[in-house]
């Protein structure tokens, strides 16, 4: 039970830190961002590189970080930036995230190449177990639930308090109105891709540890997963991303364990059907929701 | 202090502003009174870099600021107070405060500025911590013209201080806002559709009439002129 509690932990952590980037995304401008999920992709291919280089690891993480928040940023400030400008309407943006996506999918195919990359030895956790009373459990897994509650707690902090986070929260409502404070919206929504981005490259690492191996579409069904956790969760909101990913989580290690492991990867799909027929505001949101 | 010049404002093809001048002089409470859609939100919104499809000239302190972006317009000092439910409701009060003083790197003059709205307006302190949301319009009011005193500004931009709210919080409101101008030496433009309120409490007052400025002077002549009684006071 404790492994499986673990395992569906550390998956929904890993939707989670991806999911986080879509939410507050969508909640400032109000765009869904199809190409987050290579962020992800980005992020763990640069860890690996890093590793496979020899970097020791939590340098390795650190830049797996860097790269996601970077490229996230600059897709924002030479893609989505100039549409909004020119105040073209959000189906362009989609079509340009959408552009984005496979951009980025195929310019692995030059570098670093179409082979997956394994890390094998390189991994620093490859075969490490810990061991709880009876249990054990691969220590990936409990460094993925210690990394991303430490990285939600900092996540809350610079939301809730700081000047920054404040900013966020108030372009999110109105960027004109936080103009007239002498805010930078554009300041601030590069702040927020930079965010989600170094989000979402952590959240590579942490995958390319637990799988032990990298490729170019890794970042697709995930970052599909992580979007309907956010929309289960509420799309906008904080708190709904984190519990959209872990519902998933359990979602998914649930159907493996009760041997239905074929409909692990449809069941989200599913969830969000229902959820869109059922609750299009999402479960977990209350009545005036607060976007970030 | 801020000087107007043959201004012209265009949504898509339709022109809200059709070339008007004004100007404002330091430490004046200037109003500008007309009726729904005679363009006066318009002319606030083109001052502080909101709208930005216009001709003619803005010059604040005698440096044009027409290319000037809304952010950078209200670190010089202009700060404009939209009209109605202008606050963050995801924002608490304190927070909204907060944000006033953006552009203030000085924490401890935020804190202090704070303070003095809190002076200002007891009754903010009381909602300290409760979401702008959740306020009564009144209080929002009262909160975003604090908010906007928190960045200490050269020129206040008030639009329909008295938009939607009982008459004697009206009054409470334009008392501070006499108040802010005297003691904080604040320049005020106001813009109101309460046109009588609004010439008592300024020095000159700006007519404005689907987009032109139809009449203009001293706001205490002004109230006895035909014309302005007949068609803005009721009498």
């Amino acid at each position: 039970m404790t492994e499986q509690l673990f395992n569906a932990l550390s998956l929904g952590f890993t939707y989670s830190l991806i999911s986080l980037g879509y939410s507050m995304v969508y909640g400032i401008i109000n765009l869904i961002n199809f190409a987050h999920g290579e962020f992800f992709m980005l992020g763990a291919y640069a860890g690996v590189i890093s590793l496979i280089i020899g970097i020791p690891w939590y340098i390795s993480f650190f830049i797996s970080i860097i790269v996601g928040a970077f490229v996230s940023t600059f897709v924002e400030v030479i893609g989505y930036r100039p549409l909004r400008e020119k105040n073209s309407g959000r189906l362009t943006a989609l079509i340009t995230a959408i552009s984005f996506s496979l951009f980025f999918q195929n310019f692995i195919f030059l570098f670093p190449g179409a082979d997956l990359i394994g890390l094998g030895n390189r991994n620093p956790m490859h075969g490490a177990v810990i061991t709880v009373g009876d249990f054990k459990i691969p220590l990936i897994k409990f460094f993925i639930f210690v990394v991303t509650i430490f990285l939600l707690i900092l996540l809350i902090l610079i939301v809730y308090r700081t000047k920054i986070g404040k900013a966020m929260r108030a372009v999110a409502f109105s960027k004109d109105i936080s103009s007239l404070m002498g805010i930078n919206p554009n300041f601030v929504i590069s702040f927020t891709f930079a965010l989600g981005g170094g989000l979402a490259g952590a959240a590579g690492f942490l995958e390319a540890l637990d799988k032990n191996q990298v490729y170019n579409f890794m970042g697709v069904i995930p970052g599909l997963k992580a979007f309907i956790a956010a929309v289960v969760g509420g799309i906008g909101s904080i708190s709904g991303a984190v519990a959209g990913g872990i519902l998933i989580g359990f979602l998914e290690t649930i159907s493996v364990v009760i041997g239905l492991s074929f409909i692990k990867d449809v069941i989200s799909f599913v969830l969000l059907i229902l959820i869109l027929i059922l609750k299009p505001s999402g479960l977990f949101l209350k009545t005036q929701r607060e976007k970030v | 202090m801020l000087v107007i010049e043959g201004l012209k404002s265009y949504y898509g093809k339709i022109m809200a502003l059709k070339g008007i001048s004004f100007n404002v002089k330091e430490g004046e409470i200037i109003s500008i009174i007309g009726s729904n859609g005679a363009g006066k939100t318009t002319t606030l919104r083109v001052i502080s870099g909101l709208l930005r499809d216009i001709e003619g000239n803005i010059s604040f302190m005698g440096k044009s600021i027409v290319k000037f972006k809304p952010y950078e317009i209200a670190k010089l000092g202009i700060i404009h107070v939209p009209e109605g439910r202008g606050v963050f409701p995801n924002l608490t009060v304190y927070e909204n405060l907060e944000i006033g003083g953006y552009t203030i790197k000085d924490k401890k003059r935020v804190k202090s500025n704070i303070e003095k709205v809190y002076e200002i307006f007891p009754r903010l302190l009381e909602r300290r911590y409760q979401k702008a949301g959740t306020l009564s319009g009144g209080e929002q009011q009262m909160l975003a013209i604090g908010r906007g005193l928190i960045a200490e500004p050269k020129i206040l931009l008030l639009d329909e201080p008295s938009l939607g709210l009982a008459p004697i919080v009206v009054k409470e409101i334009f008392k501070v806002i006499k108040k802010i101008n005297r003691e904080d030496k604040v320049t005020i433009l106001l813009v109101e559709q309460n046109a009588k309120i609004s010439m008592e409490i300024s020095e000159r007052t700006y007519v404005l009439e689907t987009g032109l400025v139809v009449k203009e002077g001293i706001s205490s002549q002004l109230i006895n002129d035909d014309f302005v009684k007949k068609a803005y006071l009721g009498l």
